[in-house]
């Protein structure tokens, strides 16, 4: 039985008085002296030359301090994924031309936002429209436009920064708009399909879907005379930032300085470096001001990422009693304008369903595809959803062809505790079994199933990494005691919503047995942390949290010694209790937690005593020097990924109005495996968030595109779950433990949506008793699948 | 953030003052209630106007709801949910009280006014953007240009009135009182709308809708609308339906195009067909984030529902 004092408890946010009562300083709200407000200019096509650009009106407008255009930056090249096979195709304005509907051709600077307005419109752009292509598999046909033709990287890739073993540079030439591919195979697919009495193949369409944070993108850049970029941003991970704004700007990455901001969520759309935040900064080199570029809700929803469009063309074959014994993916990605993260992507919807089914033949191919639209990113889970989605309605299909259980079907083909997946990463904790258990209980299955028309019921599965072995690669920690005998904890973390500091804070008062309001968190400062891989690597809690666990544990060991030496008493005698370190034996011998500083100082040459932690995501694997080891391959999927995986189940059940389609969530269970749940209403609360992300994805939510225009671009034609929209949600957490995590935790905030996206799905389907193959499931879809069924016409 | 547009701004006391301001700026003026419409408007980009009226100053005497001679007033300024809480509405006019329940959210209804909401501009998905997002399509009928943007050809605005109130309000067979530098008229409520989705009100610069006029009468019936999410957004399809104890009433179909589809019925019968008239009646284009012939199935579904619910 546990007996934690901080761990697993409902630990209130130590930040929270910050947050209610808005002093916590969000990006968006941040005004520095002398701030200049920035704005873009936006192409009106989807594809064009850019002949001419006059700004000489803008210029003269009074307040405008600077216009820039392509030219005026050149062509510096960044991009998500960046290597010699896939060079980074996006520059911060377009050059020679655009590539998207929304895409920057100049940017403007002045006094206040208003007047950057108006000087927009004063800004002649001449275009030379080309012929779009909108449609991936139209893309990929001969003859379609070419969306790139050759891109020369004219600098080193990022990989070869990173120091990741590759070949040389090379300039790719795009055919049929391809922009990058997978293909990964385990066993003997041919033999997998023989050996199979039955086999299914269908088609899924998921489009994407926007993140929808509260805080729109905003950055707040203050380049400094001494040659030093101070920045504020709303992002997930200050490593990948800096790492692209000193490349950039071709200053040193350390004079990058990415400060401590609250973020007002992120949700994977805010990853990697985007063009509004280098174009700040670059407005605040050239004017010697700080510069704030806010994008409006409208273009976040035009020229920000969204989740991943995806086909998916799935082909299974199993046995009569259900197990799979093959499977053939085949993905199209419809990436956009830029490929941006297509090859992890690709990657990665192969590694999120490899954990939860045993499927010993299997080939995972795909493309990513270049079309006139506007690229995209990942949305917790880099093809999760989209993969799981497919997944799981195929599942739901056979079983009712072959009238099997849609339970025993799952339990039938899920992995199990210790397995090892074919490229060596291991299964050490794995309560998939119990989450489905559990959800289906809960939601009352076996009396509800099948029981009334236009009810029905869904499961859904999804799984995530804890960390990867990709830039930065690790985390480091960093605790310092003070002289009051509080300690201040450095970590590179980001806050955007998911309660870093608390957790964090958790973590050192359980290890040194201390209250929590001992513990003071320093986050998110580029320059104060020591190592950090950020929160878009699924590795907060596995990977920092550990390393803050073991910087912990070193403080710990040092006050220890130094309290051996103050109080002339043996280690093994000495317990730490409540900010005191005293002898079991004799309880009046102690010491507090102030007065080991002062022996650090006074006695043992000045030290301050700072503990030290550090974790690699995935220890196994290195490169150095031309030696490395079991490196992880985007395109074949052979190496070492990661160390731990996050699982979750869900069950839905809902019901549909026959005549309108309209479906009504009656209840939905999430069952999450996180290992330990360091702070349990932080875990349900994801949980639940989540799960009405998931609701929107499946009931409202999709970006419509009408050639390449982005048609729902504000909060009325684009429609995320209201209050009143949201059902009875159930939150299990698994009684689960992962060794190699601290206190056993692993991964939680990304699983329970892609899990409850294929419950609805699968329990709309079931309802209505005809498959619905694409997302989302707005009512004239439902509704025209029951008239099909019942052969009526609309 | 889309930003505000430059305006003078006035805040007449008397209504007097009011129409002698609108009578000096004509259509560069505009009234300005609640706001909860016309302020997305002008961040849109939608109206330019020089001179922004605001009107509240006025609410005492403008927002009453009244038994007088036979009749119920209702003023201008009254806000929706006034009209929601009122117990003489709810137990007399059902498809009002229903209207007025179903308008948006809550928060809403405190701050819209009924004025406000019977004269909401029609709408359309290419219409209701930024100024920055119609740069990449061609001035429509609606803006002044010469075509349709949502349909290939079209010859006119068909864009949608999506009002909850003015529907239940014309199966209840209200009228309105119009102020204006002329003199003070009162008309049916249907009569102000003029079909033409690019100037969807059949009135001039300086007409002043003062209130609403519904005769003394217990109703049945209710008004029901389709939106995917329970709360905020605008009908899909809507209907409201009204019905005195001798079975003589009067449907009404919102949603539908510039203007509502009224139909009257005066038996069992002539009220059984009218969903299907409806349905074959309404010419909608794809102007919605919704298909034509689904909207088309759902007015017929909603008002199939409504009469079957008080009809045993």
């Amino acid at each position: 039985m546990d007996n934690f004092a901080y761990i697993k408890k409902d630990i209130k946010r130590t930040d929270g008085e910050l947050i209610v009562t808005g002093k916590a300083g969000y990006t968006f709200d941040l005004h520095l002296p002398g701030m200049l407000f920035a704005k873009i200019l936006g192409s009106p096509y989807a594809h064009a030359k850019v002949k001419n650009i006059d700004v000489q009106d803008a210029r003269r407008l009074e307040g405008v301090k600077a216009v820039v255009t392509g030219d005026d930056i050149g062509f510096r090249r960044f991009s998500f994924i960046d290597t010699p096979a896939y060079p980074a195709d996006q520059t911060p304005l377009a050059i020679d031309k655009v590539r998207f509907v929304g895409e920057g051709v100049a940017a403007v600077a002045a006094t206040s936002e208003e007047i950057a307005s108006k000087a927009l419109d004063l800004i002649k752009v001449e275009y030379e429209e080309l012929p779009a292509v909108f449609d991936p598999e139209e893309a990929m046909k001969e003859g379609a436009p070419a969306v790139h033709d050759i891109m020369e990287p004219n600098t080193t890739t990022a990989w070869e920064d990173f120091g990741i073993p590759s070949t040389k540079s090379r300039p790719y030439k795009t055919i049929n708009n391809i922009s990058n591919k997978v293909n990964i195979e385990n066993g003997d697919i041919q033999k997998g399909f023989e050996e199979a009495d039955y086999i299914r193949e269908d088609r899924f369409v998921i489009p994407s879907t926007a993140h929808m944070a509260l805080e729109p993108h905003v950055a707040v850049a203050d380049y400094q005379p001494t040659g030093k970029l101070e920045v504020w941003l709303s992002h997930m991970g200050y490593e990948h930032k800096r790492f692209w704004l000193a490349k950039l700007l071709d200053i040193p990455m350390s004079k990058v300085r990415v400060h401590k901001a609250y973020v007002g969520g992120a949700f994977g759309g805010k990853i990697s470096l985007f063009a509004y935040e280098f174009i700040a900064a670059f407005l605040s080199s050239i004017t010697s001001r700080p510069v704030k570029l806010t994008l409006t809700r409208e273009e976040v929803f035009s020229v920000c990422p969204p989740a991943r469009r995806m086909i998916i063309d799935l082909r299974t074959g199993v046995k009569k009693n259900g197990k799979i014994t093959a499977q053939h993916v085949k993905i199209i990605d419809d990436v956009g304008a830029y490929r941006r993260s297509s090859p992890t992507a690709l990657y990665l919807a192969h590694v999120f369903r490899n954990p939860i089914y045993d499927i010993s033949n299997l080939k995972h191919e795909g493309c990513g595809v270049y079309t006139n639209k506007l690229f995209t990113t990942a949305k917790r889970g880099h093809g999760l959803q989209q993969m799981m989605f497919a997944v799981e309605s195929q599942l739901d299909i056979i079983c009712d062809e072959l009238g099997i259980d849609k339970c025993e079907m799952r339990l039938k083909n899920f992995r199990r505790k210790g397995d090892s997946l074919p490229n060596g990463d291991k299964l050490r904790s794995y309560a998939l079994p119990q989450c489905l258990e559990a959800a289906v209980e809960k939601i009352g299955w076996k009396e509800k199933y099948g029981s009334k028309p236009f009810k029905g019921l869904g499961i859904g599965t999804a799984s995530m990494f804890s960390g990867a072995h990709n830039f930065p690669f690790a985390s480091g920690a960093m605790i310092r005691l003070n002289h009051d005998g509080r300690v201040i904890l450095y970590t590179g973390q980001t806050e955007f919503g998911i309660g870093v500091d608390t957790v964090m804070a958790q973590i050192v008062a359980e290890v040194l047995n201390c209250p929590i309001d001992y513990v003071i968190v320093n986050s998110g400062d580029s320059e104060v942390s020591p190592h950090d891989i950020g929160n878009w690597l699924s590795a907060g809690m596995f990977v920092s949290g550990e390393a803050v666990r073991r910087a912990a544990s070193d403080l710990k060991n040092r006050m220890v010694k130094y309290a051996t030496l103050g109080l002339e008493v043996p280690e093994k005698d000495l317990e730490l209790e409540k900010g005191w370190i005293l002898s079991r034996s004799d309880r009046s011998k102690r010491l507090s937690f102030s007065d080991i500083s002062r022996y650090g100082i006074q006695m043992a040459d000045g030290d301050p005593i700072i503990g030290r932690g550090f974790v690699k995501c995935v220890p196994e694997v290195y490169f150095w020097k031309g030696k490395y080891n079991k490196t992880a391959s985007l395109s074949s999927g052979r190496g070492r990924f990661t160390e731990a995986y996050g699982l979750a189940a869900a069950t839905a059940e809902v019901e549909v109005d026959p005549e309108t389609g309209k479906v009504e969530v009656l209840q939905l269970v999430v069952a999450d495996d996180c290992g330990t749940p360091i702070n349990i209403k932080s875990v349900e609360g994801q949980v639940m968030s989540q799960a009405v992300m998931g609701l929107g994805d499946v009931l409202f939510e999709g970006i419509e595109f009408n050639n390449g225009v982005v048609m729902n671009s504000n909060l009325l034609d684009y429609l995320v779950p209201t209050a009143e929209d949201i059902p009875k949600i159930d939150s299990i957490i698994a009684d689960s433990y992962e060794p190699n995590g601290p206190f056993g935790a692993k991964e939680v905030g990304e699983t329970s949506r892609a899990a409850a996206i294929s419950a609805i799905a699968n329990a709309i389907c079931n309802a209505v008793g005809e498959r619905i193959f694409s997302l989302p499931m707005t009512s004239d879809k439902i509704r025209n699948a029951i008239a099909k069924k019942k052969g009526d016409r609309l | 953030m889309s930003l505000l547009p430059d305006f003078e701004y006035r805040r007449p006391g008397t209504l007097k003052d009011a129409i002698s301001l609108l009578s000096d700026y004509g259509e560069e003026a505009v009234l300005l209630a609640g706001g909860t419409a016309l302020v997305p408007r002008l961040r849109l980009g939608l109206k330019r106007p020089n001179l922004v009226i605001d009107i509240k100053e006025m609410a005492e005497d403008l927002r009453y709801v009244k038994n007088e001679a036979g009749v119920l007033r209702v003023g201008c300024l009254s806000t929706i949910y006034e009209i929601k809480k009122n117990a003489l509405i709810r137990d007399n006019y059902p498809s009002l009280h229903e209207a007025a329940t179903l308008m948006a959210s809550e928060d809403i209804q405190q701050r819209g006014t009924v004025g406000g909401n019977i004269l909401q501009d029609t709408r359309c998905t290419y219409y209701n953007k930024s100024e920055r997002w119609r740069k990449g399509f061609q001035s429509c009928f609606k803006i002044g240009g010469a075509i349709c943007n949502a349909a290939k050809g079209g010859k006119k605005c068909l864009s949608v009135y999506s009002g909850d109130l003015a529907p239940a309000l014309i199966s209840l067979g209200a009228s309105v009182c119009i102020m204006s530098s002329d003199g003070e008229r009162e008309l049916p409520l249907e009569d102000i709308f003029s079909g033409d989705g690019s100037a969807p009100f059949s009135l001039t610069g300086t007409d002043f809708l003062k209130e609403i006029i519904l005769p003394i009468a217990r109703k049945k019936g209710g008004y029901d609308k389709f939106r995917l999410r329970k709360s905020i957004d605008y009908p899909i399809a809507n209907a409201a339906f009204s019905i005195d104890d001798e079975h003589h009433g009067r449907v009404v179909v919102g949603s539908s195009g510039p203007k509502p589809f009224i139909y009257d019925f005066s038996s069992p019968e002539e009220l059984n067909k009218i969903p299907g008239r409806a349905y074959d009646d309404m010419r909608l284009i794809n102007n919605m984030s919704f298909p034509p012939l689904y909207r088309k199935h759902l007015a017929k579904v909603l008002v199939e529902r409504l009469i079957r619910r008080d009809i045993k």
